[in-house]
C-alpha cells in the first residue's frame, strides 16, 4: 500500500469547492430559467440556446487542442454559451448567437488568456457586440404562446414600449402598468386570477393592493430575452447559489438597494408622478434586471475581490442602470452598466485589497 | 506600544468575553465532537521502538548507546550538544538492536535508535512517587526540565518574563489531545503551570481555552477551585487568568495568540524569549509536571488517530518511537486504503509514505485521510474570487503575493508583507482553483530572505 500514498505540500486537505464545481452549479441553476424560456417562446429559443452553447464549447475545445490542454471540464465555456443564449431575443437568426459566442470566447476571453484573465464579462460583451451590430434583429420580440394564443411578433418589451410612450408620445400622469394597459399590452389569464387571489387572501387585510400585470412579469409571461423574463426561476436559482456561498451576496444586495432607492425617489418624475412615486417592483422585474444583477454582475472574475469593493461595484451598477433606464436610449440598461463597472474593477481592487497601493 | 498595558481583564470578568481573531480564519469542526468524546487510551507497547535522535529544531543529538546494549525504561540515550538542547530517553526497556538513519515526516533524515522490548519496567504499573518541587531553585528546575527532555524549542527557560500563555486551544481540526488532557488531567496541568510560574516568573499568566469547550473550561475551573480550597495557591503567589478564544483555525497558533494577548507581531529571527513571552501548550505543561514532580522523562505523547480510513479513531497515549503500523493495528486496522497518511494536523502536518515511521515527540495526530476528506483537485487558473483574502488571518492578499512570487518579483512580495505569512494554509484550503499558495510562499520567502541578506539595494530583475 506504500505506493498508493500521496505526498503533497501543506495543507493536506482542501475545501470541497473547486472552480469547476462552482461554475457547473451556476449552470445547473440557470437551466430551469432557460428551459422556461423555451416553453414560453417555442423551439426557436432552444435552437438559439444550443447554437451559442455549441459555438462556445467548440471554440473552447479548439483552443484546448491548440494548447494541448483541455479546459472544457471547468464549465466556463458552457456557462458563457448558456448566458449568451439567455440574453438574446427568441427571434434572432442563428448567426447572431454564433457571432456573439465567437466574439465573447475569442476576443473577450481567450485573447486575454482564458478563464480568470478577462476583464469584462464575456457573455455580456458578446451580447453587447451583437446588440450594437444588429439593432433591428435584437429588438424583435415574441409574446409567449399562452398570452395571445398565436405566436405574435412584437417590437417592444414592456420597457421599450414605455420609453416610446414617454418620450415619443409624451404620455404623462400614469404609472408604468397603466400606460401598458392603455397601450393594449396583453396579459395572461393567469395574471388576473392570481392577482385577485393574492389581493383577496393576503394583501387586502394588510391594506395593500397589487395592480394587475405583475404576476405576468414575475413568471415571465411577457416579451423579452429567452432567459431573462422569469423572475421566479431566477430568484430560486439565486437563493440556492447564495446559500451555497457560490455567488457573493454583496453584489445583488447593493445593486438592488441603490437601484431600488433611486427608482423609488426619482422614478416617478418622467411619468409626471412626482417625487417618491417610482414603481420599484416594475423596474426589478423587467429588462433582464434580475438576470444581470444575479448572474452577470456576480461573475467572480470581473468583480472586485473584497467586500467593500463588491458593495461599491454593485452600487455603481445600480446607479448606472438607473441613469440609462431613465435618460438613456436602450431600455434595459443593466448590461451596459455591468460592462461599465467591469472597467473599474482593477481600480477598486487596487485601493481596497491589502498590500501596497502604488 | 507598551505590551504591559493591554491585557484582557481579570479572570472573573474575562470568562464572559470571547476574544476573536481580528481577521480571517476558518470554522471547521469535522469529526471533532465524536473525537472529543473519546477518552485517552493507553496504547499497547511497541515490540520495537524507533527513537529518532533529533531536536525539535532538527539538529542531531549525540548517541549514548551502542548496538547490543540493554537499556532501562527512561534511560538517557541521547544528549544534545548545545546549552538548551534536550535529552532523549528510551521510551521502553529492552535491547538496542540497531542504530540507523530513518526519514522523518518533516522530510529530514535522522539517526534513530531501535530498541527491542524486553526486561523489566521501572515505572509502568508502579505507583508514582511525588517529589516536592517548591523548594527547588530556579537552576535546579531548569536542569530538571532539560534533563527530562521536556522544554520545547522555542520556549525560554529563563525568567522573569512579561507573559506566560498556556495554550489550551487545539491547533488544528481533527486534533483533540489538548482537550482530552484538560478534561482528564487538569490538576496535573495546573500544577505544571505553577511550576512554570516559579521557573519563568511571569508578570501575568493566561490560560487560553476554546470558547465552545465548556467541559474543558469547567474541569480547569474546578481544579483552580480545589487548589484554592487546599490553600496551595498562595505558595507561588501568582494569579492565573482564564481567557476564551473563539474556536477558529488558526487562533491556537503561537503567532495569533501573541498578537491577541501581547499585541506584538512575532517577527522572523526574534525569539519569543527575547520578546518576554512564553507560549506553552497543555501537553508540555503536563510534561513539566511529570518531569519535575514525578521525575519522569518525556517518553509518551498524546495523539489523535483519525480519518475516514481508520476503523476505530482514538485518542491514544503512545510511547515515542512506536511505529505507525502498530498504531494502525491498535485502532482496528484500515477500512479502506487512505489517500494520504498525515503526521500532525491536516493543515500543517506532513504526509508520509512509510508506515514504519515512528511517533516523534512533536506529533499531535495521525490522520488516515481518504479522498472525500481531502477533496483533491487539479490546479486551474485564479478566478479572482477573493476567498483567500477573506480567510487570511494576517490580512494579506495571498493571490497577489503568489502572482508576485510566480513571476519572480520577490522584492514586491516583501513590500506586500510576505514575511507576515505564517503558512497556516487557510488560503490554500479555500482556494477553489487549488493553487499551491503555501508552497509558493515558502519558495518566495526563501528567495526574499536571500535578497534581504544580500542587501543589494537596487531593484532586482525578475528571473522567473
Amino acid at each position: 500500500m506504500d505506493e498508493t500514498l500521496i505526498i503533497t505540500g501543506t495543507p493536506q486537505i482542501y475545501n470541497r469547492t473547486t472552480t469547476a464545481r462552482m461554475i457547473w452549479t451556476v449552470c445547473f441553476w440557470l437551466v430551469p430559467a432557460a428551459l422556461w424560456g423555451v416553453y414560453l417562446y417555442g423551439i426557436g429559443a432552444l435552437k438559439i440556446l444550443l447554437a451559442s452553447i455549441v459555438t462556445s464549447l467548440g471554440i473552447e475545445g479548439g483552443i484546448g487542442l491548440l494548447k494541448k490542454e483541455s479546459t472544457l471540464q471547468d464549465g466556463s465555456a458552457c456557462l458563457t454559451g448558456l448566458l449568451i443564449g439567455m440574453l438574446l431575443p427568441p427571434t434572432v437568426p442563428l448567426f447572431i448567437p454564433i457571432l456573439a459566442a465567437s466574439f465573447s470566447m475569442l476576443v473577450v476571453k481567450w485573447s486575454f488568456g482564458g478563464l480568470g484573465k478577462n476583464w469584462m464579462n464575456p457573455a455580456l460583451a458578446g451580447w453587447a457586440f451583437v446588440a450594437l451590430s444588429f439593432p433591428d434583429q435584437m429588438r424583435t420580440w415574441l409574446f409567449p404562446a399562452m398570452v395571445r394564443g398565436v405566436d405574435a411578433v412584437t417590437s417592444s418589451t414592456p420597457l421599450s414600449l414605455l420609453k416610446n410612450k414617454l418620450f415619443l408620445e409624451g404620455v404623462k400622469g400614469a404609472s408604468p402598468m397603466e400606460i401598458l394597459a392603455g397601450a393594449g399590452f396583453p396579459r395572461s389569464l393567469m395574471d388576473g386570477t392570481w392577482t385577485d387571489w393574492l389581493n383577496g387572501k393576503i394583501l387586502e387585510p394588510l391594506g395593500i393592493l397589487l395592480p394587475p400585470g405583475y404576476i405576468d412579469l414575475f413568471f415571465g409571461f411577457t416579451p423579452g430575452a429567452i432567459g431573462e423574463t422569469s423572475a421566479f426561476l431566477l430568484l430560486v436559482g439565486t437563493i440556492a447559489l447564495i446559500g451555497k456561498g457560490i455567488l457573493p451576496w454583496e453584489v445583488p444586495l447593493s445593486v438592488f438597494s441603490v437601484f431600488g432607492t433611486l427608482v423609488f425617489l426619482f422614478g416617478g418624475l418622467p411619468y409626471g408622478l412626482g417625487w417618491g412615486a417610482g414603481d420599484v417592483l416594475f423596474q426589478f422585474f423587467t429588462g433582464g434586471f434580475l438576470l444581470g444583477a444575479f448572474y452577470m454582475a456576480t461573475d467572480l472574475v470581473t468583480s472586485p475581490l473584497t467586500r467593500v469593493g463588491l458593495l461599491l461595484y454593485g452600487a455603481g451598477i445600480g446607479g448606472v442602470t438607473f441613469l440609462i433606464r431613465m435618460y438613456g436610449g436602450p431600455g434595459e440598461g443593466i448590461g451596459f452598466a455591468i460592462l461599465f463597472m467591469n472597467v473599474f474593477v482593477p481600480l477598486l481592487n487596487r485601493f481596497l485589497t491589502p498590500g501596497r497601493k502604488g | 506600544m507598551d505590551p504591559g498595558v493591554n491585557y484582557p481583564e481579570k479572570a472573573a470578568g474575562s470568562m464572559n468575553r470571547i476574544l476573536r481573531l481580528p481577521k480571517g480564519g476558518l470554522s471547521l469542526h469535522s469529526q471533532k465532537d465524536f473525537l472529543k468524546g473519546l477518552p485517552i487510551r493507553n496504547a499497547v507497547l511497541p515490540p520495537l521502538a524507533i527513537v529518532p535522535l533529533v531536536q525539535p529544531d532538527g539538529s542531531e543529538v549525540a548517541c549514548l548507546v551502542d548496538v547490543g546494549e540493554s537499556v532501562q525504561e527512561g534511560a538517557l540515550i541521547g544528549k544534545g550538544k548545545g546549552k538548551h538542547s534536550l535529552h532523549i530517553h528510551a521510551p521502553i526497556p529492552g535491547t538496542v538492536r540497531e542504530i540507523r538513519k530513518i526519514p522523518l515526516p518533516r522530510g529530514i533524515e535522522a539517526t534513530a535508535v531501535c530498541i527491542e522490548l524486553g526486561g523489566a519496567f521501572d515505572r509502568l504499573g508502579k505507583k508514582e512517587a511525588v517529589y516536592p518541587w517548591k523548594g527547588l531553585s530556579h537552576r535546579e528546575l531548569k536542569n530538571l526540565l532539560i534533563e527530562k527532555g521536556i522544554a520545547e524549542g522555542d520556549f525560554t527557560l529563563d525568567g522573569p518574563i512579561e507573559l506566560l500563555i498556556v495554550n489550551g486551544m487545539e491547533l488544528e481540526p481533527y486534533l483533540c489531545g489538548e482537550y482530552r488532557l484538560l478534561l482528564e488531567r487538569s490538576d496535573a496541568i495546573l500544577e505544571g503551570i505553577r511550576i512554570l510560574q516559579k521557573l519563568l516568573d511571569p508578570a501575568r499568566t493566561l490560560v487560553v481555552l476554546e470558547d465552545n469547550d465548556l467541559q474543558a473550561q469547567n474541569s480547569f475551573k474546578s481544579s483552580l477551585a480545589n487548589e484554592r480550597e487546599q490553600g496551595k495557591e498562595s505558595l507561588i503567589g501568582k494569579e492565573i487568568d482564564l481567557v476564551l478564544v473563539e474556536g477558529k483555525y488558526p487562533a491556537g497558533d503561537t503567532e495569533q495568540l501573541v498578537k491577541l494577548f501581547f499585541h506584538q507581531k512575532v517577527k522572523p529571527g526574534r525569539s519569543l524569549g527575547e520578546m518576554g513571552v512564553a507560549v506553552v501548550n497543555v501537553a508540555t505543561t503536563l510534561g513539566v509536571f511529570e518531569g519535575v514532580a514525578l521525575r519522569k522523562p518525556l517518553m509518551e505523547r498524546i495523539i489523535t488517530v483519525s480519518g475516514k480510513a481508520i476503523k476505530r479513531p482514538a485518542n491514544l497515549k503512545v510511547r515515542i518511537g512506536t511505529p505507525l503500523l502498530d498504531i494502525v493495528e491498535e485502532c482496528g486496522g484500515l477500512v479502506q486504503i487512505p489517500m494520504k497518511v498525515v503526521c500532525g494536523g491536516p493543515f500543517r502536518g506532513f504526509g508520509i509514505f512509510d508506515l514504519r515511521t515512528p511517533v516523534t515527540r512533536d506529533m499531535s495526530g495521525i490522520l488516515f485521510l481518504t479522498k472525500d476528506e481531502i477533496h483533491p483537485g487539479v490546479r486551474t487558473p485564479c478566478i479572482n474570487c477573493g476567498k483567500c483574502i477573506d480567510v487570511c488571518p494576517e490580512g494579506l492578499h495571498p493571490a497577489k503575493l503568489f502572482k508576485w512570487i510566480d513571476h519572480g518579483y520577490f522584492r514586491e512580495a516583501l513590500e506586500d508583507s510576505l514575511l507576515d505569512c505564517t503558512e497556516c494554509g487557510c488560503c490554500a484550503f479555500v482556494c477553489p482553483s487549488r493553487i499551491p499558495l503555501v508552497q509558493g510562499f515558502q519558495v518566495g520567502k526563501f528567495h526574499a530572505l536571500k535578497l534581504l541578506n544580500a542587501k543589494s539595494g537596487h531593484k532586482d530583475q525578475p528571473n522567473g
